[in-house]
């Protein structure tokens, strides 16, 4: 019997060992879906549309109980589909060999569609897609020459093409920001390893420094919503720290330092959500007080009282990365897509639309 | 400025005999502001503001006197003016006033080398020329302002006259070689290090050496301030920077041997500081362990060597380069273009931390920013590890390296004829274009498929070339068509700075043409790990299994994870993750599964009680900047690829080598 005992403990010592391994686990809600997550691409806040893709490589958008094949793809592609607050255009980003050709820089072919439609069209190769100025533009970074390629999403001849001087981090990939059809503004490495912000005016076809970065080896971010701009300041090293969080009007031409709204002592990662409805930005945040251990939580600041204190949002203690998928944040984590804002399920809306005369399940 | 800084002046000899004189110089002058609240000693800025109006007011004073041509020759007891002096008691390096002051015997000369080598500043800057009080016949006082050489004339007639000797073995056009005769002794304990302390603060050239570190760090401040961008005003600084040059800042930085440099700026940035100077040659260090054989050399090797840009690297190099890692935490986040990779986040003393529980043998140097495919430079570094290889890299040969590594591997499979990279040219004969298979670079010169054997083939059959003909490899910088060697043969050039294995500008040079019907093609497209059973045999886990006669075992869990690299000194630990989780702070997810898929290799832990690291060398960081990371992070990585993968594997693989039996 006190053999038996022994071993009882054992195993049950060993399976909290394995269950709690060091896996931090959470109440927050996670996305419900109707496929598996692994497949999916993308979903529309009210969930009525969905993009996924299939092994055989071929990507699909379902709406309605329909599925169409959006682009057919071979084995081995991996797709990408960016949308934005907008909600008129969606980017599609196709990269070959994804399993054999394994790095940061590999390019993919980037193709535009309308929103909630499923026909595409090739616009450019690059990576980083990103749609601005109410999707009239999209902007696509190539790494192996370096530039930043703005194509108008309805004009593809309105374009323009300009050069980062980035010669410190190859795997350094820019942020842009349009603040108007002829404004940009993009990050860039100087050759100490400082980011800098540069503005390229599309007209003169020229850059000119708007702000440098004095924390050697962190990192800015720039993120627009409406008319402001916000600009973070995020250090990566101990020896360089601290966080900042600026919020600037869109039309100001220089950098204005007196506009802080966060700043904190502590290395936070960032990653700027700043375009879900509300006039909250969210980010990843180190939590942790007085010499404690590293906490990163998602959180959120509100932008219009200067005086605000971040909201923590998670509960996981490593966060990492944040997702605006068309509305809704989510934290994926651990294989799991938490949901910190919006509804934790795309399954609400199931219900056949309503075509004019009579209701009935449609063939596939 | 604090008032502390206050201090170290009213313990000095010197300041005690200036004592009286600031004290009712302050009492006077709060009371002439009418600050009877602030007290004697007010606030600094006021004492500031204070010392430039009276210094202003003094040289506006002395300049209108015209008298004083005439009666300086008649000149009796010339010493500085007080007020001169007070100012430059408050500007001063303290560290300089230090070295004054723990010299009573010769503080008088120390600081009068101090002012002949401009070391010494007041209100308005460096002091280049000096308010001087003296009397004449008569008895009466005058002010003038003088030359520091004329002043020095006159005071080295009367005192300290071994200054004009010491001087002059460090002018323009001898310092450097008094330097290079001169000898830094490096201390190997404590006690020896107070000794040499002792004996460098007593040296009688000890002014004239901080003058190089001190000239440096001028030159590199006012250069930093130019470039300052958001300074408005970017024309004049534009010319300013044009107008304002360092030859003697230059001259020292490339003259001067690296050790004799660094010594130097050890010693006199802490010259006020005896246990700081000792702390950079005693600092328990993995930097300084290294130069004491308690770990391999290359620890420290290839980064003494992007420090020094020396190729050959004696013991006194490597312990200058250690006391300099020990000295300055920032040189190792210093991006490296020869050996370009991911951004460094690890300081020299996180780096010495995180080494010392590291497994990976890493005596080469790579560059993941010149490799196409990150998978390349992963298999490199296992495979260097498991044969415990060498290289002595160059930003020339550092892709080549990876890329022979990885022909290696598919050679000993018997797997050339996957292998993808191929040189193509039109037969002559046939009409029919043909392929050779080769690997970059030249290491391996007997290999048949070396890229320099391979061109030269194709030469012999397209241009009539002799057979067994192997061109040679150059980097553009280095080519010159007019030297012989580059007249005769074959050249393969190429800009280094913007190559990596397939996407490279080469020219193929044949007895001085141009070689156009040559074409480098393919790229390193493999599959790491298997995506269906089917390419499962040529997948390169597959490979390195059955021919480096290793065993794997997958790893599901931080328990196994530090279960496997306790077990065996050599373990270590390989998987592919998305970046977005191995690299938050660099890459940012920003659609529903993205993921931008690395290789990674884990080669210890650190347990800092009970808190664990995890020690990573992701394919695209540098090989010598090792990563302290979390297990949640490592599994959230593995997670979300495996979500992107067919086979939905778990991408986490312990490599041991198979015990002999």
């Amino acid at each position: 019997m006190k053999q038996l005992h022994l071993h009882c403990q054992a195993i049950l010592i060993l399976w909290l060992a394995i269950t709690f391994n060091g896996h931090a686990t959470s109440d927050l809600p996670t996305l419900e879906t109707k496929q598996t997550i692994d497949h999916l691409r993308f979903i529309s806040k009210d969930g009525k549309f969905t993009y996924f893709q299939l092994r055989s490589g071929s990507l699909r958008y379902s709406t309605n109980y329909n599925v169409h094949e959006v682009i057919t793809g071979v084995r081995g592609d991996h797709y990408e589909v960016i949308g934005s607050s907008a909600r008129k255009k969606i980017a599609i980003s196709k990269r070959g060999f994804f399993h054999q050709l394994l790095g940061v820089r590999n390019i993919a072919k980037i193709y535009i569609s309308n929103f909630n439609t499923p026909r595409v069209r090739y616009i450019a190769s690059g990576i980083s897609p990103q749609l601005h100025l109410d999707d009239q533009f999209i902007s696509v970074y190539h790494p192996e020459n370096g530039t930043i390629t703005i194509i108008g999403t309805e004009k593809a001849s309105d374009k323009s093409i300009f050069k980062l001087k980035n010669r410190s981090d190859p795997f350094f990939i820019p942020q842009v920001v349009m603040l108007s059809a002829k404004s940009i503004l993009y990050t860039d490495l100087s050759s100490t390893g400082a980011t800098v912000i540069l503005h390229y005016n599309r007209t003169t076809k020229r850059s000119k420094l708007f702000w440098r970065s004095l924390l050697l080896n962190g990192k800015i971010e720039i993120c627009r919503n409406g008319t402001d701009l916000f600009i973070g300041q995020f250090g990566r090293t101990s020896s360089y720290q601290g966080s900042t969080i600026w919020k600037m009007d869109v039309t100001r031409s220089v950098f204005d330092n007196s506009r802080i709204i966060y700043r904190s002592k502590l290395n936070d990662i960032g990653n700027i959500i700043c375009n879900i409805p509300g006039a909250n930005i969210h980010f990843i945040s180190d939590i942790s007080r007085n010499n404690q251990r590293e906490r990163f939580e998602a959180v959120s600041l509100h932008t219009t009282n200067h005086n605000s204190k971040k909201i923590v949002l998670s509960d996981i203690k490593e966060a990492g990365q944040l997702l605006n998928l068309d509305g809704r944040l989510l934290l994926p984590f651990n294989g799991k897509l938490y949901v910190l804002l919006g509804t934790n399920s795309s399954t609400i809306t199931d219900a056949l639309e309503e075509s004019g005369s009579k209701k009935g399940k449609k063939k596939k | 400025m604090r008032l502390r800084t206050w201090h170290p002046y009213w313990q000095g000899l010197l300041c005690k005999q200036h004592l009286p004189w600031i004290l009712s110089y302050l009492l006077i002058a709060s009371n002439a502001l009418g600050s009877v609240n602030d007290g004697v000693f007010g606030s600094l800025e006021r004492l500031i503001q204070l010392d430039r109006n009276n210094i202003h007011t003094l040289k506006e004073r002395v300049r209108r006197d015209s008298s004083i041509i005439t009666t300086l020759s008649q000149a009796t007891k010339i010493s500085l003016q007080p007020q001169f002096m007070q100012s430059i008691l408050l500007y001063t390096n303290p560290d300089y006033m230090h070295l004054i002051n723990i010299n009573p015997q010769r503080k008088k000369c120390i600081f009068y080398s101090l002012l002949e080598n401009r070391m010494l500043n007041y209100v308005d800057g460096v002091v280049n020329d000096v308010i001087v009080q003296y009397h004449i016949a008569d008895g009466e006082k005058r002010e003038a302002i003088m030359d520091i050489a004329e002043f020095l004339n006159i005071i080295y007639k009367k005192e300290c006259s071994t200054n004009r000797t010491n001087q002059e073995s460090f002018a323009d056009d001898k310092i450097i070689k008094t330097i290079a005769k001169t000898k830094f002794p490096i201390p190997r304990t404590a006690g020896q290090c107070q000794k040499n302390y002792s004996d460098w603060i007593s040296n009688p050239f000890i002014v004239q050496l901080c003058k190089v570190p001190h000239t440096i760090q001028s030159a590199t401040k006012g250069t930093f301030d130019l470039n300052n961008p958001n300074n408005e005003i970017k024309e004049i600084s534009k010319l300013l920077s044009r107008k304002i040059n360092h030859p003697q800042a230059d001259l020292y930085r490339t003259k001067i041997p690296f050790f004799n440099l660094s010594y130097l700026f050890n010693l006199c940035q802490n010259i006020s500081n005896p246990k700081k100077f000792c702390y950079n040659y005693t600092k328990n260090t993995i930097w300084l362990d290294v130069t004491e054989g308690k770990y391999p050399k290359y620890v420290i090797s290839h980064r003494c060597r992007e420090m020094t840009r020396k190729k050959r690297l004696g013991a006194i190099t490597l312990k200058a380069c250690a006391s300099t890692l020990n000295r300055d935490n920032t040189i190792c986040l210093k991006p490296n273009k020869e050996y370009p990779s991911l951004l460094r986040t690890s300081n020299c003393s996180e780096v010495s931390n995180i080494l010392e529980h590291a497994n990976l043998k890493t005596d080469y140097h790579d560059c993941p920013g010149k490799i196409d495919n990150d998978g390349v430079t992963n298999i490199h570094r296992i495979l260097m590890h498991l044969h415990s290889s060498s290289y002595q890299s160059s930003s020339l040969t550092c892709n080549s390296e990876a890329n022979y590594s990885f022909f290696k591997l598919n050679q000993q499979f018997d797997n050339i004829n996957n292998w993808p990279l191929q040189i193509c040219y039109l037969d002559p004969v046939t009409e029919m274009k043909r392929c050779l298979k080769y690997f970059s670079g030249n290491l391996d010169q007997n290999s048949p498929h070396s890229e320099s054997k391979v061109v030269g083939q194709v030469l012999h059959n397209i241009r009539g070339a002799p057979n067994g003909l192997s061109c040679r490899i150059v980097d553009k910088k280095n080519y010159n068509p007019n030297r012989l060697e580059h007249q005769n043969g074959c050249t393969i050039v190429y800009d280094t700075k913007n190559c990596s294995i397939t996407k490279c500008q080469k020219m193929v040079i044949y007895r001085k043409h141009v070689v156009k019907d040559i074409s480098y093609e393919g790229s390193p497209k493999f599959y790491y790990f298997p995506s269906s059973y089917s390419n499962n045999q040529f997948s390169v886990d597959n490979m390195m299994k059955e021919t480096q006669k290793i065993r794997q075992k997958k790893i599901y869990n931080q328990t196994m994870l530090q279960r496997f690299i306790d077990y065996r000194k050599g373990n270590i630990v390989h998987g592919i993750g998305c970046s977005e989780d191995l690299h938050p702070m660099f890459f940012q997810r920003k659609t529903l599964n993205g993921c931008r898929p690395i290789p990674f290799i884990i080669d210890g832990y650190i347990d800092n009680s009970g808190d664990i690291k995890i020690i990573l060398r992701t394919s695209i960081s540098d090989i010598h900047n090792p990563l302290l990371i979390t297990w949640n992070r490592i599994f959230s990585s593995l997670a979300h690829y495996q979500a992107t993968h067919p086979l939905k594997i778990w991408s986490l693989f312990g490599i041991s080598k198979a015990s002999k039996k």
